[in-house]
């Protein structure tokens, strides 16, 4: 960047224009990560253990998904005689009782119905009226903690369960996809988001050693490492999932991430079903990275979570929607302090975009072909039109220059001035703005034309950036101290599974 | 080593190491070589895509800046 275009101060707006483009690079650096997973995995140390497991389902209302659920446990390939289901009714109102007692009638000593009357406290605490009775004798080995709506690969425990042999593990999860078929925009979105965020993130996660998240709905512990955790789920927060997986590493034990233990899950169909689990999970982020406060960017001998490279993974996700206001207030504001340096940190922030958007979408796509050829639109469009318009703009400069000529002149249109102006603030503060432009697909959805009007501006806008939106959410319901409330994500069972 | 894992003695694993109507040796064996394929499948894409990522820089330095 040439010093004549910046003088004092502006450096310092330049930098945080670059701050935008943070999250990107690391998130690329993860994805490199994912190609180390090749040499640092686990498998040198896997050996064919069958565990006796118990399976732990909370359930409240899941009638129309935990017949077959049960259906897919009772034909996994492991050891009949080391199973078990314990399903445990959070009080349910709907069929659930009947369905989980038919089950347990038509497999006698391998599906036990425990059933809560009062009930609506949360996962947590359902997950621990079952853990507590499971413990209670030695029959436990390993625990399978899932959902009532998972469908698990007849391999995916037994692929499992061969981590387990390594005595330094604790904890393995396995790679949840999105089932619904033929499902619609959203469920393509979050099918290849949890590409990026499981197969790549998690395998990254593996190299490095650390790991963020056990997946909810398959996660296998020791019957070590659960009493080591106190024989109980956290039930302070609504992320009792991550508290679990982090626990477990400051213990001194490992969590393992099993890319080809495949299980397949029913996500939200819509914004707000998606908006309601994703406050959830953004709102419990917030809780474990203050109850985790001294953890951060403070190497330890005994585990990775307090490594640079993994705190900075985690605070790029965080913070990714500060970063995005920095960014842009900054990049508008050094557009009145020096015109042509801010041209330039534009430039420098998109094209770091550019080259960042291209590896991570290929690289993406091409971990795992099969959800990819199903989600392989919602993949490029990632980032919406407007942010791929500027990401095209700025990759090939002259022909847009050339296009842009060619419209004027065809249409004898010519911008003045304070038009160009609004156009180049619009773009520079795109980045934060698409935030609040993706809550307007949340508004739009339950009215009248909604159905049409909320994908389109979902498209426009990026789905990043209504996850960013979720996550700001997150942030104001945090310092309001908003009552924790665990919103249930509705469940259909329109799920087609590989068999 | 955590503190609830300094007490244990025997260094073993959690869990019983016992096939329980174990599949073959060769094929456990075989599904092991086969994720780890995967995962060098995986690493050959890597540098695929980091190559024409490459290509692409270069064009648009000469081309299209």
């Amino acid at each position: 960047m040439g010093h004549e275009f910046l003088v004092g101060g502006d450096w310092i707006l330049v930098v945080l224009v670059m701050l935008g483009a943070v999250p990107e690079v690391a998130a690329s650096w993860q994805f490199l990560l994912v190609a180390g997973h090749f040499w640092r995995n686990d498998y040198d140390v896997c050996a064919p253990v069958f565990p006796r497991t118990a399976v732990l389902i909370p359930a409240w209302n899941e009638a129309a998904v935990i017949a077959a659920s049960i259906d897919r446990l009772m034909s996994l390939e492991y050891p009949r005689d080391a199973l078990r289901v314990y399903l445990v009714d959070d009080a349910s109102t709907d069929e659930t009782p009947q369905v989980a007692a038919a089950k347990e009638a038509q497999y006698p000593g391998n599906v036990i119905h425990l059933r809560r009357e009062k009930g609506g406290q949360g996962k947590a605490h359902t997950l621990n009226h079952g853990l507590a009775i499971i413990l209670e004798d030695e029959w436990m080995e390993a625990l399978l903690i899932t959902d009532a709506d998972v469908i698990f690969q007849a391999d995916s425990l037994r692929k499992m369960a061969r981590h387990l042999a390594d005595p330094n593990v604790g904890a393995v999860t396995a790679y949840i996809k999105e089932g619904s078929r033929p499902g619609n925009y959203m469920t393509r979105f979050i099918g290849y988001e949890y590409i990026t965020a499981q197969a790549a993130a998690r395998r990254g996660q593996n190299v490095l050693g650390a790991t963020a998240c056990l997946a909810g709905g398959a996660q296998l512990h020791t019957r070590a490492n659960l009493l080591a955790l106190g024989g109980r789920i956290d039930t302070s927060s609504l992320a009792e999932d991550t508290f679990t997986t982090f626990q477990t590493q400051l213990n001194g034990r490992r969590v393992v991430f099993e890319p080809h233990a495949i299980v397949w899950a029913e996500e939200p169909g819509s914004i707000i079903g998606l908006w309601k689990q994703r406050l959830r999970w953004a709102r419990g982020n917030v809780q474990v990275t203050k109850r985790y406060r001294k953890l951060w960017f403070r190497p330890h001998r005994g585990h990775h979570l307090g490594s640079v490279t993994f705190g900075v993974f985690w605070f790029c996700l965080f913070l990714q929607p500060i970063f995005m206001i920095l960014s842009s207030f900054s990049l508008v504001t050094l557009y009145f302090a020096s015109y042509a340096g801010a041209w330039r940190a534009f430039h420098i922030l998109w094209i770091t975009n550019a080259v960042t958007y291209f590896f991570i979408t290929t690289f993406a796509l091409l971990i795992d072909p099969p959800i990819a050829r199903h989600t392989w639109r919602q993949g490029l469009m990632f980032p919406g039109v407007v942010n791929l318009g500027i990401v095209m703009y700025t990759c090939v400069p002259p022909l847009f220059r050339d296009l842009a000529h060619d419209a004027f002149t065809a249409t004898h249109f010519s911008p003045d001035h304070a038009l160009l102006t609004g156009g180049i603030l619009f773009i520079y503060a795109w980045p934060a703005a698409s935030m609040p432009a993706a809550c307007l697909a949340k508004v739009a959805e339950p009215r009248r034309f909604g159905r049409f009007l909320s994908p389109l501006v979902v498209y426009i806008v990026g789905y990043g950036s209504l996850l960013c939106a979720c996550t700001f959410a997150s942030y104001v319901k945090e310092l309001r101290g908003a009552e924790m409330k665990w919103d249930k994500t509705e469940k259909t069972g329109k799920m087609v599974v590989p068999t | 080593m955590g503190q609830d894992r300094e007490d244990r003695e025997d260094g073993g694993p959690d869990v019983r190491i016992e096939a329980v109507k174990a599949r073959p040796a060769v094929v456990f064996r075989q599904e092991i070589n086969d994720a780890v394929r995967y995962e060098r499948g995986l690493f050959i894409k890597a540098l695929v895509v980091l190559a024409v990522l490459a290509i692409m820089l270069i064009l648009r330095t000469l081309y299209f800046a």
